[in-house]
């Protein structure tokens, strides 16, 4: 009896890891060993004051990019590269009057004028390098200081048009000027509520 | 195929190892608050199948049918059927972190002879934030509980943290943890009032999409304000989203 549940338990969470794969969705924590190469070696030369360093493996369909998040200096900092180890950008999570006056002013009037209703839910400064400095450089550049470096914000909000709520990520420059914007899957926010 | 199938199951069990010694590090807990509260203590299971349905953006319902049952009792260990609970949940959501929910609910004690049936009304408010990964909420409960003649007055808050186990964001397939506190308060016209304690602790797994299951313990301290009575109880659930 008790071989039969076990067995069928077993089965069960088989047949999930099958469809996890087929989905082909997935974020996980990974050793640093498993990071990009490139990559590896920045988190050797950076500060040493780094506190709750952690990596991350995230696949989305044929896309694989990694992450290593972190304390620094009391803020906490999310580095992405992809799959090559080539630094995408690197993020600081804020609260809504670390943006500045007028930025913060531009960016509330886009919400008003297309939407009913906005709550933030996570607010990060962007930081992407746009300029000729190598990805180390840029990285230590931005771990110097972050204040005012940043090039863009990253909002994702819960906003409310004709009714509607929808949870979307909105990319502004870091002028309050918007940018872009795409939905976000509530699911992956939303899990063990019963 | 298969193969590459296994390899990922492997990895999934290797990277949940840790998690398990915690576990089994919080079963352990347990076990040393059951040895230090003997006689009177007792263990029950509870095993629940929940159905949650999405009518619209806004409102949302949740049917639950939640069985009892008798597990340690008197010093020895035996199963008895305690009660059956059938109950159903109408939630507004206010917002993404906000919610309304107002709930009814029966409990059938009678056809197992061991005690009074009854019915209860719930209103709820919840409220939830999450930070890097984890996810914090808030519930309020007020509820009635009508038993024969006599009504119940209970208010719970209850204070729970989930979080997935591995990486920050829960994919199919995955394991999560929760972690909960709650505080309740019953006045009734009848009796003194009483203060209730519970602790729980769950594992859980976002099997598919729509199926997840849960499994913990949870550690009850009841009415310590007049005379305890402590109880544990293995807690079992299937949550079914359709």
């Amino acid at each position: 009896m008790t071989f039969k549940l076990l067995t069928s338990v077993l089965f069960l969470c088989c047949y999930s890891f099958g469809v996890s794969q087929t989905k082909n969705e997935q974020e996980e924590r990974v050793k640093v060993n498993e990071f990009p190469k490139v990559a590896q070696e920045y988190f050797n030369k950076l500060p040493n004051q780094l506190k709750l360093l952690r990596f991350y493996r995230e696949s989305d369909g044929d896309k694989l990019s990694f992450e290593a998040k972190f304390k620094y200096k009391k803020q906490h900092y999310s580095v992405e590269f992809d799959a090559n180890g080539i630094l995408e950008d690197v993020e600081v999570l804020i609260k809504k009057k670390d943006i500045p006056k007028v930025s913060f002013e531009t960016i509330l009037k886009y919400f008003n004028t297309y939407f009913d209703h906005v709550r933030f839910i996570k607010i990060q400064k962007q930081y992407i390098n746009a300029s000729h400095t190598n990805d180390l450089q840029f990285i230590n550049f931005v771990l110097d200081d972050s204040i005012n470096k940043n090039t863009h914000f990253e909002i994702i909000a819960d906003i409310k048009s004709n009714g509607k709520h929808l949870l979307k990520e909105f990319t502004f420059k870091s002028n309050g000027e918007f940018e872009k914007s795409r939905p976000v899957s509530s699911s992956s926010y939303e899990y063990a509520l019963y | 195929m298969v193969n590459l199938k296994n390899q990922d199951l492997f990895h999934h069990l290797h990277t949940n190892m840790r998690y398990i010694k915690t576990l089994l590090f919080l079963v352990l807990l347990f076990a040393g608050l059951i040895s230090k509260a003997q006689n009177d203590f007792i263990t029950l299971g509870e095993s629940v199948f929940g159905v949650n349905h999405d009518i619209s953006d806004t409102y949302s319902i949740n049917f639950t049918a939640r069985s009892r049952y008798f597990l340690y009792r008197d010093a020895t260990i035996q199963y008895k059927q305690q009660q059956v609970d059938i109950f159903h949940f109408s939630t507004l959501k206010l917002n993404y972190n906000h919610a309304l929910s107002f709930g009814v609910f029966y409990r059938n004690r009678d056809v197992f002879e061991s005690g009074k049936n009854e019915i209860r009304f719930t209103q709820q408010f919840n409220y939830k934030t999450q930070k890097l990964g984890v996810r914090y909420g808030h519930r309020f409960r007020t509820e009635q509980r009508i038993i024969d003649t006599r009504t119940i007055f209970r208010q719970r808050y209850r204070f729970a943290i989930d979080f997935p186990l591995n990486g920050q964001k829960l994919d199919i397939g995955e394991a999560y943890f929760v972690g909960a506190l709650e505080s309740l308060l019953s006045l009734s016209k009848t009796s003194t009032p009483a203060i209730d304690q519970r602790v729980t602790f769950q594992i859980g797994w976002q099997l598919t999409e729509d199926l997840k299951l849960q499994t913990g313990l949870e550690y009850r301290l009841e009415a310590y304000n007049i005379k305890a009575n402590h109880s544990l109880f293995v807690l079992t659930s299937a949550i079914l989203k359709i």
